[in-house]
């Protein structure tokens, strides 16, 4: 569902007022500078703060792993051999603020607000310790290692003096205000929370975050629920993470191998949803259609139209007042078929494993049965965004997972990391000649691959970098983005630093790939 | 209204090849983007602040897209449809990455008197209750969605332009736009 405001009726200001914003000479100096504000930086102030990261321009850095002894390819940066440890550490914090989404509510009613991640949360009436009219919730849902840098988390947990590092499924902050000020839940009131995360694992807690540390919540509360749960017609759309596996998986789509001896037909099938997705399909005229001649392949015809009836697919071809239409099959050569076969197969195990856990699941939601009332909400929302009918079950790379706080703040589906896992990261540290004094970043945030999580290292000089000669370690420094490629103990094979933009950019690749 | 709204669609012959000419200086000159930013500001800034909370982000958001298009323009090729549709196209990319990254409430400006058009589409009778269901109904809608229903219905562009601004192709358009209508027509029955 779209997050929307409806300006019903506005008034659009004359040509005349809004040809004052008419300034080409601003166009081509933004153009010049090539210093258009981003995604990331659309307001003047942040933009102010990236112009001034900037001014440390120049060439030149030789980065140095701390012991000394493998020296490393030197590449052009933003920094200058005059640059000094404050300038690294220059405080651009104006840029890390994380994005969040903002809804007001009546507080004396039932609310269920729904996020841009598709995420839910369901607020009950009179749910505030307040005697506002209107609340305002500030909603932000933290699900990749750039939000968890943006949003300075750290992910660290001591659990009675131990260190563990958290990784995690998802993460939501939700904030409440009356009158400005931050209130809470009232006592006894829960808040439930369907929260979209990007792993179908299981293996997470729930925790909240307090001043120093996390609270653990607890399991109990946390229902897994991945969406193949989700039965019949009601599926979102945006959910939908692999057509054609859902149409293979449900029988929608029977497609055959291509009969080499006979002609096809290539026809468009942007009509039919099901299909869509079906590399190299083409069709062949069912074998049982007498009036079909071998010629009618040769004809230009006018339209060549596919259509479905009871399961089956017909082509209608028409040119001028003439009129035919056969029964055709979905077929493939003989390369895409084997494709077809084997994703099939893959399919069909990954789906039996999502049935024998869906059973599970069931019965932990009869156990559980506390939010049930909840996921009703959840589905009848479902129901309103359903878009493919024909699509019954969804095998999808995503899940919700669904539990009750009785505190606002942040809370984290998360599990904790093995012990040793800040062992395989060192800092590099940044040095434009060998013994020459490094620059220390006050606050080195690490991403290891494959984790979704943030390590967080103060700089003491030490050096951290992957064991794992094929593992790519990213290094992000406080007002600078060092990006290491291709790391291990002993060569550096690219070595990058970037300025805020565009290593958050970069990470932003990183955490897509 | 379709002609006021498309106007580069009924331009004479001369005019395409003068502006045609205009991109090619453009191409070599960054500087003489002028006449095509001068023929182009007001449509940009009016289709921005339909779909913006405020004028000054329009103005923002309108600026980014012209340094945009002098960045792209060498690659730019005439294919027969209005320099405009191109503009918009990055325009609304832009827009897009507004949204997306600011997780902002998405703008969409309804006027009355755009509405009766999507009625008659969806069979039903207007009145204010009808138009309090439809615009809750259109909450429920994808950006994708609403992005076709405010082009086609308010403002009235043609099926081979927002092709062109969301590049899709016609059929897509069409088949996308024809579903967004089914839906609105289910939701407001269930509503």
């Amino acid at each position: 569902m779209t997050h929307i405001k409806f300006e019903r009726n506005r008034k659009m200001p004359s040509d005349q007022e809004l040809l004052k914003h008419k300034n080409f000479d601003s166009v081509l100096k933004g153009y010049q500078a090539g210093s258009a504000p981003t995604k990331w930086f659309n307001s003047a102030k942040m933009w102010g703060g990236i112009v001034a990261t900037a001014c440390i321009a120049g060439v030149g850095i030789y980065l140095w792993v701390n012991s000394g002894s493998d020296e490393v390819k030197s590449q052009e940066t933003t920094l200058t051999e005059n640059t000094t440890t404050e300038e690294l550490n220059h405080d651009l914090s104006e840029i890390y603020q994380s994005t969040s989404e903002h809804f007001s509510i009546d507080p004396s009613k039932d609310t269920i607000l729904i996020t841009a991640n598709g995420s839910v949360i369901n607020i009950p009436a009179h749910g505030f310790d307040t005697e506002c009219k209107s609340v305002n919730i500030k909603v932000n849902e933290i699900d990749d290692p750039v939000k968890m840098f943006q949003s300075k988390i750290d992910m660290a947990y001591d659990s009675a003096g131990t260190k563990y590092h958290f990784e995690s499924a998802g993460m939501i902050e939700i904030r409440a205000f009356g009158n400005d000020e931050e209130i809470q839940l009232a006592k006894g009131k829960e808040v439930n929370i369907a929260l979209v995360t990007n792993t179908v694992e299981p293996s997470y807690n729930l925790y909240h975050k307090t001043e120093s540390n996390w609270d653990y919540l607890g399991d109990a509360n946390t229902i897994f629920q991945p969406e193949s749960v989700v039965e019949s017609n009601q599926l979102v759309a945006n959910d939908v993470q692999n057509d054609e596996v859902v149409a293979i998986k449900k029988g929608v789509v029977k497609v055959g191998k291509l009969n080499p001896s006979y002609p096809t037909f290539d026809v468009d099938v942007s009509r039919h949803e099901e299909l869509k997705s079906f590399q190299g399909l083409v069709f062949q005229v069912d074998p049982g259609e007498k009036d079909f001649q071998e010629d009618f392949y040769l004809v230009s015809w006018d339209h060549i139209l596919l259509d479905k009836k009871d399961g089956n697919y017909f082509i209608n071809l028409s040119r001028g007042g003439t009129k035919y239409t056969f029964k055709v099959k979905p077929v493939m050569n003989q390369k895409d078929y084997q494709n077809y076969v084997q994703k099939n197969k893959n399919s069909q195990t990954f789906y039996d494993q999502m049935s024998n856990r869906k059973k599970l699941y069931k019965q932990e939601f009869k156990q559980q049965n506390l939010i049930f009332d909840y996921d009703q909400s959840a589905q009848s929302y479902m129901v309103s965004n359903a878009v493919n009918e024909e699509v019954k079950y969804q095998i999808a790379s995503k899940s919700r997972r669904l539990f009750s706080v009785q505190s606002l703040g942040v809370i984290n589906c998360d599990h904790v990391l093995p012990e040793d896992i800040k062992k395989q990261v060192e800092l590099a540290q940044f040095q434009f000649k060998k013994g020459s004094q490094p620059l220390t970043p006050e606050l080195t945030y690490v991403i290891i691959p494959g984790i979704n999580s943030l390590f967080t290292f103060e700089g003491n000089g030490a050096k951290y970098y992957a064991k794992n000669g094929k593992t790519k370690v990213w290094v992000t420094t406080n007002g600078r983005i060092g990006i290491v490629k291709e790391v291990n103990s002993k060569n550096f094979e690219t070595v990058a630093l970037y300025d805020v933009k565009q290593g958050i950019a970069e990470i932003e690749k990183y955490v897509e790939n | 209204m379709i002609a006021s709204l498309n106007r580069t669609y009924s331009k004479t012959e001369n005019l395409v090849e003068q502006e045609a000419i205009e991109i090619d200086l453009a191409k070599k000159d960054p500087a003489k983007f002028a006449p095509l930013y001068e023929r182009y500001f007001l449509q940009i800034f009016k289709y921005v602040f339909k779909r913006v909370e405020s004028e000054d982000l329009a103005n923002d958001i309108c600026q980014q897209t012209f340094i945009n298009a002098l960045t792209k323009i060498k690659s730019y090729k005439h294919r027969g449809l209005p320099f405009s549709s191109w503009l918009y196209r990055i325009a609304q990319n832009e827009i897009n990455q507004f949204y997306r990254t600011q997780k902002r409430a998405r703008v969409v400006e309804i006027n009355d008197s755009d509405l009766p058009e999507l009625f008659e589409e969806i069979v039903v009778d207007v009145n204010e209750e009808r138009r309090m269901i439809l615009i809750r109904t259109m909450e429920q809608l994808t950006a994708d969605e609403i992005s076709l229903i405010e082009m086609k219905y308010f403002e009235k562009r043609s099926g081979q332009e927002i092709a062109e601004i969301l590049d899709l192709s016609l059929a897509n358009v069409k088949v996308k736009l024809h579903r967004t209508v089914k839906k609105i027509k289910q939701l407001i029955s269930e509503s």
